[in-house]
């Protein structure tokens, strides 16, 4: 009963049609609600497209080269703690990028070391810039990794990173492996499903639900509704968690319904084929709850604790820092502390299901560890809630509320 | 029996250096219990603790029998109406009723019924469909009563209901007030004296945060006999007047000043009077030391 209650005040406030508004406005700009690209079965001769492999002689000249153009204008592109920056080195160290080349191009370091960049581009010409007879994979791979020391990490020359630079066509055969798979594993629907929820994830489940529980949590102050609410029977609890789940619900039902608006576009493509016509609805609920499920608790716990919109600016921090984190690696991204992971690759790449398969344990860890993080901090609000209402904290946050009691408890020690 | 009673025992409450609350013993029982005393006197403490929305401090409360310790039994016990509320506007009155009691822990065929019964008693059935934000102050605090009175409470706490109210709404809601009192206690914290001397048998004073009175209005008022004059005088001698006496209430008439004053001593030319519970009242924060009284009226006139 409580729960209609909850849903009945979000869904008639306006804050939540702006929510559904936005969520629609920002869904409808990416292109998920007229998918009409069809996966075709590979034909022989075609091209299939490339993918990565950390092969030495591919990557070794390649990364040379983008370094040397890099090196050129001195001008690096990296992302240290996941934000692009825009790396231009001292003179120094512009030396010292210099011995790097030199190193693993057997070119002397004087000749990358001239003072105007048009000079150097004369002194030096494409066709010298490769890695030397004798260079090893290893001397290859610390010398790039001094290079990104350098810039101060996160460029395209750290280790792991260096497969970037391994481009190889995908073959006939791997791509009928592939195809294989997307009719196999995903019935062509799922591959979908996981490009929407690539969208949904990043750009409605991580932030707003956020909106919703803090408008849902300062009502009560707002219409100084409080105390009436507080000194009821009803236990902290159980009041914040029906909130809780009644913010979720409100959120999931459009996602769960844009979901499927948006799978059905396809399903005429695929006439006579086995489809999963469940995908929406495991996506929804596997990839992007967990993500809303955070927002929202976010949203929640900060609201309670401090009395003031404050959650917004957190949670919109962490969100800015997430997007920036995934900007570079935007076509599949699944570390562990993600707040969305990102997956997005059109129906031409066949939904990269195998990258998606190979990295499918690490997305289950996260998504665990968010809706973990979450249920966390929704516990932490039901102790913020009660504090609150017994008088222990203030409506807005006076944590020496909590210390009020304190002289109280040192004239009783002492008499 | 302390089934039917409020005992508090040498309650303190501090906020930081201040003393909100000081050693204050209290017994209330069943009916209208008036809680009086000036804008920060502590009343709201006291009633916030007594609604376990505040921590006690030193001291003991039981209520009907429970201690105040026991948040979720006290909660099921008490009703209470704060000073400054409001519901959430866009819902109706009867929806509004229907949340407070879900959460109240009320089933539904007894919550439908309860609010029927409650909304009749203060006069707001034929208004239940309407919205929150469409009331009056006085509808409004009458479908505050009625809430807090939706889970049957056998204390009903009631933090300054009537400030705002035009005086044809405190009439009707005082009377409400006294109606409900027949079952359960009642408190009614004020600093407006004549709501008190409407509705209670019992009252407390409250001055910063120590009792200085608990007893009957009547014992109160003979505290007072004897010590209220009136006088009729110039208007150009009320300066000389207002040094000399603590005047509780004063009117004009052409050049003619009727005035009511305190006074420990007979006043030649001035007429002793049956003192009322306002008189009483300042009588009593005088006696107590209250000096910023001297500066003019106290309570209202």
């Amino acid at each position: 009963m409580l729960f209609w209650q909850e849903i009945k005040k979000l869904a008639g406030s306006v804050v939540y049609v702006l929510f559904v508004a936005v969520l629609i406005m920002e869904l409808s700009s990416q292109g998920v609600f007229s998918f009409h690209d069809k996966l075709e079965e590979p034909q022989p001769g075609e091209n299939y497209g490339i993918h990565n492999e950390e092969i030495p002689e591919l990557v070794m000249p390649a990364a040379i080269k983008e370094l040397f153009q890099e090196y050129t204008w001195n001008q690096y592109t990296t992302y240290p703690i996941g934000l692009y920056k825009n790396v231009k080195l001292k003179e120094k160290e512009k030396a010292q990028m210099a011995e790097i080349l030199s190193e693993l191009t057997g070119i002397k370091a004087e000749r990358f070391s001239v003072e105007k960049d048009a000079e150097l581009q004369k002194g030096i010409s494409e066709h010298e810039i490769a890695p030397r007879a004798d260079l090893t994979y290893e001397e290859f791979k610390a010398c790039m990794e001094r290079a990104d020391r350098l810039l101060g990490g996160g460029s395209d020359y750290a280790p792991d990173a260096l497969i970037g630079f391994g481009k190889v066509p995908v073959t006939y055969e791997d791509a009928r492996v592939e195809y294989q798979l997307v009719k196999d594993k995903d019935q062509f629907t799922g591959g979908y499903a996981r490009l929407f929820s690539d969208y949904a994830g990043v750009m409605a489940m991580a932030i707003l639900p956020v909106f919703l529980s803090v408008a849902l949590c300062l009502k009560d102050r707002r219409n100084k509704m409080s105390q009436l609410v507080y000194s009821r029977k009803v236990s902290s609890a159980v009041l914040v968690g029906v909130r809780y789940a009644a913010i979720l619900t409100v959120v999931m039902v459009p996602v769960v319904i844009l979901a499927y608006y948006s799978n059905s576009k396809v399903w005429n493509l695929y006439e006579g084929m086995q489809l999963d016509y469940l995908a929406p609805l495991k996506y929804a609920f596997g990839w992007l709850l967990p993500s809303a499920m955070v927002s929202a608790a976010v949203g929640m716990f900060f609201t309670e604790l401090t009395g003031t919109p404050i959650a917004i600016a957190v949670q919109c921090f962490w969100w800015f820092l997430d997007l920036n984190a995934g900007y570079k690696n935007i076509s599949s991204s699944y570390g562990l502390f993600r707040l969305a992971p990102r997956h997005n690759a059109g129906t031409l790449s066949r939904f990269r299901v195998l990258d998606f398969t190979s990295n499918f344990d690490r997305l289950v860890q996260n998504r665990l560890l968010m809706a973990g993080l979450a249920l966390v901090l929704v516990v932490l609000t039901i102790f913020a809630y009660d504090w609150k209402r017994r008088g222990k904290i203030g409506e807005r946050f006076k944590i020496r509320s909590v210390f009020a009691a304190a002289p109280d408890r040192k004239n009783k020690s002492a008499a | 029996m302390d089934e039917n009673k409020i005992i508090i025992t040498g309650l303190s409450k501090s906020y930081w250096n201040k003393r909100a609350l000081d050693q204050v013993d209290l017994v209330i029982e069943q009916g209208m219990f008036g809680l009086l005393g000036r804008n920060g006197a502590g009343k709201t403490t006291l009633m916030k603790i007594l609604a376990t929305l505040l921590p006690k401090g030193e001291g003991k409360i039981s209520v009907c029998g429970v201690p105040i310790e026991h948040t979720k039994e006290i909660r099921k016990i008490t009703g209470y109406l704060p000073q400054d509320f409001s519901m959430y506007p866009s819902m109706r009155i009867e929806e509004a009723m229907d949340y407070l009691g879900i959460l109240s822990g009320i089933e539904t065929k007894e919550r439908r019924a309860r609010t029927e019964q409650l909304l009749r008693r203060v006069n707001l059935l034929e208004h239940r469909k309407e919205k929150v934000k469409a009331l009056s102050g006085g509808m409004k605090r009458r479908l505050g009563i009625a809430q807090a009175l939706l889970n049957d409470p056998k204390v009903l706490i009631v933090d300054e209901p009537t400030a705002g109210l035009d005086p044809e709404e405190r009439i009707r809601f005082r009377n409400l007030l006294c109606e409900v009192a027949e079952e359960r206690i009642v408190i009614l914290s004020t600093h407006i004296v004549g709501d008190i001397e409407a509705t209670c048998e019992k009252i407390a004073i409250l001055n910063e945060g120590q009792l200085l009175y608990n007893g009957t209005v009547d014992e109160l008022l003979e505290k007072a006999r004897g010590q209220v004059y009136t006088k009729e005088a110039d208007r150009r001698e009320v300066p000389r007047l207002k040094k000399e006496f603590r005047i509780t209430s004063m009117h004009t008439q052409n050049n003619r000043v009727y005035l009511r004053f305190l006074s420990e001593t007979p006043v030649p030319g001035a007429q002793v009077c049956e003192p009322n519970i306002e008189d009483a009242y300042m009588l009593y924060l005088y006696r107590n030391g209250v000096r910023s009284l001297d500066d003019g009226l106290g309570g209202e006139s």
